[in-house]
């Protein structure tokens, strides 16, 4: 499942974004703790991503491991974000359906986080603009802001 | 021409030598810094980078926005970050076209400076003067690559269509930089700039391969309209080129990060400016040289990076890191940016009180 994931991730991220972009921003903010920076191995990039894996899936993914829940899937997508940032988005794709119609600040922090590792950086500032007017007044803003480098930019009069 | 690392200079308005007649020995020579008035010092500074958005130099009548010459406030600022040990502005100037500065003909073809553009420009100037600072003033960002759109009413032209096309090209340059340059040069404060940075972040604006040196695939923000390696490269090249004609300031491309370390190698360039935020300390991590990084033909400048350091990294171990292992200066993001800056400057200042003398042209 993560090799049809990484395959087919920007295409994924960019639905994921399109479908964040007409959702309401209507959750309360979930302040949670920042995942830390790591030095990774290897930098990550469409040249050098990490492999998909050929393995089974993992014991988090096995079908009977499965959380049905948003909150659950969240939890795990946060504990999977460091080794396993493919996975984790997968997770935060799910958390959103099973949580149609509600935003999550806490997925759409960890969903920039995991494109960040995933070497899609580009996408993750686009997200991260978008993050700035969907949660003005977020204090995960500035976490976003020191992890891709994307400012708060003035808009309108 | 490159006169970065050396010791040349231009002629100054007070009888400054002239590129390349240094006479008198640099009392207060740093290992590596970029050099002015011949002097070589660690470039030591801020990214204001803006007091309005695309309004500083123009000003945006239809949002009621004034140019900074009609800014008292820009006056204080300036004097604050002053105080604060501050001898760089990196001031950005068009990151895009929402304002009165330039203005377009039917076609969205640029055909000249508009509203407030030059008197701001000359105010910028003065206040750098009074306040014994130099600016880098950046022409354009990213952002003009968002593609022409209405915000609020008002028509905000994209600069996509611009770079690719020949005659819209020459006409931004023509009509838009080389006035600008001229203005500079005609001033009794021209050395007050002391860089031109030809663009802020190109690199979010690139799609596909890069052309040099091995550097990663582009990785474009999906909202812009991306150009391709090569129409970014030219654009620069025609820009840089028409600045080196027209002004002496220094020339830089504010380049995203080290990542692109040689996208812009074959660019006339005094020196390299690149970013650091966390994504990038990631794999090109900060205490690295640009020797490590196989940067060694210019200066390089850490053009951007959070004023309350990176996750786990303060603003003083950046700065003595950098200063330490040949870096030739550093500007941290921003004056105006309240996320990273809560008004404390004490790292700041600290850092050019412990270097009074390397950290002040």
């Amino acid at each position: 499942m993560r090799n049809t994931v990484l395959k087919t991730l920007p295409l994924a991220a960019a639905v994921a974004a399109l479908v964040w972009s007409l959702m309401p921003a209507s959750e309360p903010a979930h302040h949670e703790a920042a995942p830390a920076p790591q030095q990774p191995q290897s930098p990550p990039g469409a040249a050098t991503s990490p492999a998909p894996s050929q393995s089974a899936p993992s014991a988090e993914h096995a079908p009977t491991a499965t959380p049905v829940d948003a909150e659950k899937l969240t939890e795990r997508a946060k504990q999977q974000l460091a080794h396993d940032p493919a996975a984790a988005l997968e997770d935060i794709s799910k958390a959103d359906q099973l949580a149609a119609g509600t935003q999550s600040e806490t997925r759409r922090v960890l969903e920039i986080h995991a494109l960040v590792r995933l070497g899609k950086v580009g996408l993750a500032r686009t997200l991260t603009d978008r993050f700035y007017r969907t949660f003005p007044n977020s204090d995960r803003a500035q976490e976003l802001e020191r992890l891709t480098g994307y400012h708060p930019r003035p808009t309108g009069p | 021409m490159s006169a970065a690392g050396s010791s040349a200079a231009p002629t100054g308005a007070a009888g400054e030598p002239a590129a390349g007649n240094c006479q008198s020995p640099d009392s207060c020579a740093v290992n590596a810094g970029v050099s002015w008035l011949c002097k070589k010092r660690f470039m030591y500074g801020v990214n204001y980078a803006w007091h309005t958005f695309g309004a500083d130099f123009g000003g945006n009548e239809a949002w009621n926005q004034p140019g900074i010459a009609a800014e008292p406030a820009v006056e204080s600022e300036l004097r604050t970050m002053a105080e604060n040990g501050i001898n760089v502005v990196r001031w950005w100037l068009w990151p895009d076209f929402r304002g009165d500065g330039v203005k377009f003909d039917a076609s969205d073809s640029p055909t000249g400076l508009g509203g407030t553009a030059v008197s701001d420009l000359a105010r910028a100037l003065e206040l750098a003067d009074a306040n014994d600072m130099y600016l880098m003033l950046t022409f354009f960002s990213f952002d003009n690559f968002r593609p022409t759109r209405m915000e609020s009413e008002l028509r905000v032209r994209g600069i996509s269509p611009i770079v690719t096309d020949d005659t819209k090209r020459r006409a931004l340059i023509e009509n838009v930089v080389v006035p600008v340059a001229r203005a500079v040069e005609a001033s009794p404060f021209k050395n007050r700039v002391i860089a031109w940075d030809i663009i802020n972040e190109p690199e979010w604006a690139i799609k596909g391969e890069s052309l040099y040196g091995g550097d990663p695939v582009f990785d474009p923000m999906p909202d812009l309209e991306s150009v391709t390696h090569a129409q970014m490269e030219m654009f620069l090249r025609d820009v840089g080129t028409a600045l080196r004609a027209n002004s002496k300031a220094l020339i830089t491309v504010g380049g995203t990060a080290i990542k692109w370390a040689h996208a812009w190698s074959k660019l006339d360039l005094d020196f390299h400016q690149f970013h650091m935020y966390d994504w990038v300390n990631m794999y090109w991590p900060y205490s690295k040289s640009p020797k490590d990084y196989g940067l060694d033909d210019k200066p390089v400048v850490m053009g951007e990076f959070p004023l309350n350091g990176l996750t786990g990294v303060t603003y003083s171990q950046l700065l003595e890191s950098w200063f330490g292992n040949g870096y030739a200066g550093a500007l941290g993001w921003a004056f105006t940016d309240a996320m990273f800056n809560a008004g404390d400057y004490a790292a700041v200042k600290a850092f050019a009180d412990a270097h009074p003398c390397e950290t002040r042209y």
